[in-house]
């Protein structure tokens, strides 16, 4: 009996004190999809294939972003064009399977995949979300300025440059 | 045990004299790098990467090129050893490309490899990287220098294992190294392509990805393959392979390195003959002929329509009224269950698989009655001769590693060969060999010319061989026409070459007598092989090969697909056995032959029957005659892999799995039997053949439960346990040779029967018949990377004739005989002697066997312009 009465003259009014007090607090939920939180700057989203300066491809299908993907998410085939350069005919992704750990992105040698950050990709139908290399490689000419850093070409530079980067010899 | 002990890091390690410290260390299973080093080259120490640490030894000493020494001590892993390395692959990378990513030798690559285990990962040397430009619109530098092989010189270590391998291994000279530093370049010889029969093998054993080719380039990551063991099918020496697949495709083939057969090295005709398993021309389902065409049907239809009909056929006529033909490239499995099928099953005797009859390996009445027979020869008796005799065989296209071996020889032990033929050929040119070049169809006079002037000779030892002079009288009283001056003048040899031969061949200690393809071409193939036998009787020791057509030639031979023979070469007093072992009556034991089958056709007593992976239309001599005569048959079952000539005239047709798909064993000439595994499964809705024929019997009413390569090997190795002794699971490991029965040949000369080829004033010329270059019989024109080296067919002519009929190269001509004529563009071949025509037998638009007749004996042709 003392029980129920603690219950509710004390536990009751404590509880209903914490909610009105949030009542006057900020939301910590946005409005979707009218307003889009920030995301974090190292976020994983949708993958694309990245371009050298003159529009070419950088991805030359070598294989090793499907031999690091945990996931077996990534399908290639490599063919060569008619200069004699390697390329992927085919490229395609899975996003279904892939759970964005980003081993492919680290995995690659050429700086060719990039995880994004778009997340909106929801689609009705399984067959939708096998992303061909016409939907992954970004639009040429470019629409937007590309958002990806390259270290390839700064890394020689960057150990020239750097006393600790040169070899303890 | 080894004849001193090394230590290598701590461990105490055997070593015999000769060993490098290398070998030592690799024998013993310490790892040591290498790049220039292989096991099959002489050592040069051009890569540095190999040093180890040596006691008492003031520098670092490279492992491949150091002798061991007794009580050596040798440290592979000291820190001075890594750091040395570390400074190796330094120098080494400076002027690597890391082309890694598009590299195809990426992922099996000993550079990647080793770097990984020892380099830095950064460089100390900042000068810009050389680049080998070979085109400079592309940032891709490669530069096809053979029809298959492309080179990319900024990735060549200079290990100058390719140019070895060229030379001290295939013994060809159509590679090299040419500037210096790290100008040097790898090429060819100037306005010449690396085009010899094994130039594959650079690809595989450039330790980097400098040469690379078209077969396997930029198809699949190496990582991503499986790897099947196989055996190749193309010829009889069985070289091992292996089958690299992805998603049930093959990408490549590759040697498996077999110190009894191959030693690694194998021919371009096994390595890219595997693409004809992905032919357009397979067979993918089973077919039906209804209203003259062939339509396609599932298998169940297929076995039904057999069924029906050849119950019909049965009730009619008796188990004689059936036949069977089986190819030579089947494995033992399917020639047991097939000639099984139709023993017991169709109740006929009727099985052959000679299939060619210019190319048949039994011999006639003279020759078994006096128990002449090929010796049991393997490659290792190739190692320990000292001569070499080749008879009528074009041994470097038809048995191209043995060819390699006896080179080998040539090379390394000084051994002598002897070329005994009617048209030169490459083995000779290569060889620096004696070249007995005799006029067509005159082999025997040479042979004997040969005897007579050993046993003539005042230095000749006749005790030392086992002869008495009443022997060597007689046999110069059964020869009066083909002794020395005639001998010689008819075949067109010098007298004194052929006192020569003689001389060394009765000083040699150690003869191999190999005949090959044109030996079984000729009508005199029983009385040529007499003659070999006396050649055989003047030597101290030789040993006589006969080599058989194709990859399960002796399988065949010994599993009963001839028609006097049961498995295991058992007479017909091993029927009741038989009857026992397959729980049913069996028919009379003798049957037709090839020849004797076609014949009972055309004269309506055999009405049906059976072809197992066997093209006679497109092989048989005289393919008119085959044509017209399998047209014939009411019930024509063709089970093959491809739409060959013959599936055309079949009214069932069953998909048959290739070899790439099939598992089983196979023997090769030595007789060695082989395991292969399958690479792929079944392609299509083709099925294994032992699968096929096992649904076959069951249908048609007896099953034998041995649907299986394993199950019927089983029973095979009950059945015949004195000849087969070895399990079918030991296979897998490695081959073993089945013992063959000895012959105890008669004493004493053969007596041998000579008739000149009649001329012939229609038809002047005389059809030789061989391989084009980097093909080997009927099978190999569906895989397009062969067909890169030769062209397209021709008709190979001599200068002398081309001269004489105004003929140039690529002029259009047409071959005449008396039963047919085939038309082609016409080849201008230096090395044919005048007379001779030469029509490769491996193209179907120009099959030779339209010009010879059945009843011909020899295959005398015209050539005219068109
Ligand atoms: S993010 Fe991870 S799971 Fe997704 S494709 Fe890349 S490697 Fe595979
Ligand atoms: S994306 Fe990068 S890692 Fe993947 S295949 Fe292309 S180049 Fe290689
Ligand atoms: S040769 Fe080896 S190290 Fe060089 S690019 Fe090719 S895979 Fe890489
Ligand atoms: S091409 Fe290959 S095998 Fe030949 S020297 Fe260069 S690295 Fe060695
Ligand atoms: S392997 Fe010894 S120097 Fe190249």
């Amino acid at each position: 009996m003392f029980r129920v009465l603690k219950e509710v003259f004390i536990a009751i009014p404590k509880g209903m004190f914490v909610v009105f007090k949030q009542m006057f607090h900020k939301p910590v939920t946005v409005d979707y999809p009218f307003v889009k939180p920030p995301m974090a700057p190292r976020y994983r989203g949708l993958h694309f294939l990245e371009r050298y300066d003159d529009g070419s491809e950088r991805c030359v299908c070598c294989g090793l972003c499907a031999a690091s993907c945990p996931a077996d998410a990534i399908y290639m085939e490599p063919a060569e064009t008619e200069r004699g350069e390697r390329y992927a005919k085919i490229y395609e992704i899975n996003e279904l399977r892939c759970i964005f750990c980003g081993f492919c992105e680290e995995a690659c040698p050429e700086e060719a995949i990039f995880l994004g950050k778009e997340y909106e990709f929801a689609s009705s139908h399984r067959d939708n979300f096998i992303y061909t290399k016409d939907d992954l490689l970004v639009k040429w000419p470019r629409t937007k300025p590309s958002e990806v850093k390259f270290l390839r070409p700064m890394r020689r530079v960057a150990w020239q440059q750097s006393e600790e980067g040169r070899p303890q010899h | 045990m080894g004849d001193f002990n090394i230590t290598v890091n701590g461990k105490t390690v055997p070593a015999v004299k000769g060993q490098t410290v290398l070998q030592a260390a690799l024998a013993a299973g310490i790892d040591i790098p290498v790049f220039c080093w292989h096991p099959q080259l002489v050592p040069v120490g051009a890569c540095r990467i190999c040093l180890v640490e040596i006691e008492k030894f003031p520098k670092l000493q490279v492992a491949c090129a150091t002798p061991a020494a007794d009580g050596m001590v040798v440290m592979t892993e000291s820190p001075k050893v890594v750091k040395a390395r570390q400074g190796v692959l330094e120098f080494i990378l400076a002027h690597h490309p890391l082309d890694c990513p598009t590299c195809d030798k990426g992922g099996e690559c000993d550079l990647q490899d080793v770097t990984f285990k020892y380099g830095l990962d950064y460089s100390r040397l900042q000068e810009p990287k050389h680049r080998n430009i070979v085109d400079e619109n592309s940032t891709f530098d490669d530069l096809q220098i053979g029809p298959e092989i492309i080179r990319n010189q900024n990735r060549c270590i200079h290990c100058y294992r390719c140019t070895r391998i060229v030379d001290e291994a295939c013994f060809e000279d159509d590679l090299g190294a040419y500037q210096r530093g790290y100008h040097t370049e790898i090429l060819p010889p100037p306005h010449r392509e690396i085009r010899n029969l094994y130039s594959g093998n650079v690809v595989e054993y450039c330790p980097v990805g400098a040469l690379t080719n078209d077969d396997w380039r930029y198809k699949v990551r190496v990582w991503l393959t499986k790897q099947a063991k196989s055996v190749c099918t193309h010829c009889p020496d069985g070289c091992n392979l292996t089958h690299w697949t992805f998603h049930n495709k093959i990408f490549r083939a590759t040697s498996r390195p077999n110190e009894n057969i191959d030693r690694g090295f194998i021919c371009d005709i096994g390595r890219y003959g595997y693409q004809q398993v992905a032919s357009s021309d397979r067979l993918k389902q089973p077919m039906i002929k209804k209203n003259g065409e062939l339509i396609e049907a599932t298998w169940e239809e297929a076995l039904n329509l057999i069924k029906t009909q050849v119950s019909e056929l049965k009730s009619k006529l008796s188990g004689n009224a059936f036949f069977g033909l089986i190819g030579e490239t089947s494995t033992n499995e399917e020639i047991y269950s097939f000639q099984r099928f139709l023993r017991r099953v169709i109740g006929t005797s009727h099985i052959d698989s000679r299939i060619n009859r210019k190319r048949r390996l039994t011999f006639g009445e003279e020759v078994t009655s006096r128990a002449i027979a090929p010796d049991h020869v393997s490659y290792q008796d190739i190692d320990k001769a000292d001569t070499f005799v080749v008879y009528a065989s074009d041994l470097h296209s038809e048995n191209p590693i043995t060819a390699l071996r006896i080179k080998r020889g040539v090379r390394y032990r000084d051994a002598k060969i002897i070329i005994i033929n009617s048209r030169s050929t490459h083995l000779g040119v290569r060889t620096g060999a004696t070249n007995l070049l005799h006029k067509p169809g005159t082999g025997l006079a040479v042979l004997t010319g040969i005897v007579d002037a050993a046993v003539s000779s005042t230095t000749f030892d006749k005790s030392a061989v086992g002869l008495s002079d009443q022997q060597i009288s007689e046999f110069k009283q059964a020869h009066t026409e083909l002794l020395l001056p005639k001998a010689a003048a008819m075949s067109g040899v010098g007298e004194s070459d052929l006192r020569a031969v003689a001389d060394s061949l009765v000083r040699s200690s150690n003869v191999v007598i190999f005949c090959g393809a044109d030996f079984s071409r000729y009508p005199y193939r029983d009385e040529e092989l007499l003659a070999l036998d006396n050649l055989r009787r003047i030597c101290k020791s030789a040993k006589l090969a006969v080599l058989p057509e194709s990859s399960n030639s002796v399988g065949a031979e010994l599993l009963g697909a001839y028609p006097n023979q049961y498995p295991g070469g058992k007479g017909s007093d091993a029927k009741s056995k038989f009857e026992d072992l397959w729980r049913g009556p069996l028919p009379d034991f003798s049957g037709k032959d090839m020849i004797g089958i076609l014949e009972a056709i055309n004269e309506d007593e055999i009405e049906c029957g059976f072809i197992f992976n066997a093209d006679p239309v497109r092989v048989f001599p005289d393919g008119n005659y085959a044509d017209a005569v399998l047209e014939k048959l009411k019930l024509l079952v063709v089970v093959d892999s491809f739409m060959t000539e013959t599936a055309r005239l079949a009214d069932v047709i069953l998909p048959l799995s290739t070899f790439a798909e099939t598992e089983g064993t196979r023997t090769n000439w030595e007789g060695r039997i082989q395991y292969t595994q399958s690479a792929i499964k079944p392609m299509f809705d083709s099925k294994p053949g032992c699968e096929i024929l096992e649904l076959l019997a069951d249908r048609l009413g007896v099953s034998f439960g041995q649907g299986r390569p394993s199950e019927v090997y089983g029973e095979l190795n009950k059945s015949l346990g004195d000849v087969l002794p070895v399990r079918y699971e030991m296979f897998k490991s490695e081959g073993a040779i089945y013992d063959r029965p000895k012959h105890q040949p008669k004493p004493g000369f053969n007596r041998v029967a000579y008739n000149a080829i009649p001329s012939d004033r229609e038809y002047p010329n005389f059809l030789t018949v061989g391989n084009a270059d980097h093909h080997r019989g009927p099978n190999t024109e569906r895989n397009p990377s062969l067909l890169k080296f030769t062209g397209d067919p021709f008709v190979g002519l001599s200068e002398i004739d081309a001269k004489e009929l105004m003929i140039s190269d690529g002029d259009l001509v047409k071959v005449e005989s008396r039963t047919g004529k085939v038309v082609g563009n016409a080849r201008v071949i230096a090395e044919l002697p005048g007379k001779v025509v030469f029509l490769p037998e491996n193209f179907r638009e120009l099959r030779p066997n339209l010009l010879m007749g059945l009843k011909e004996k020899f295959d005398h042709v015209k050539v005219t312009k068109m």
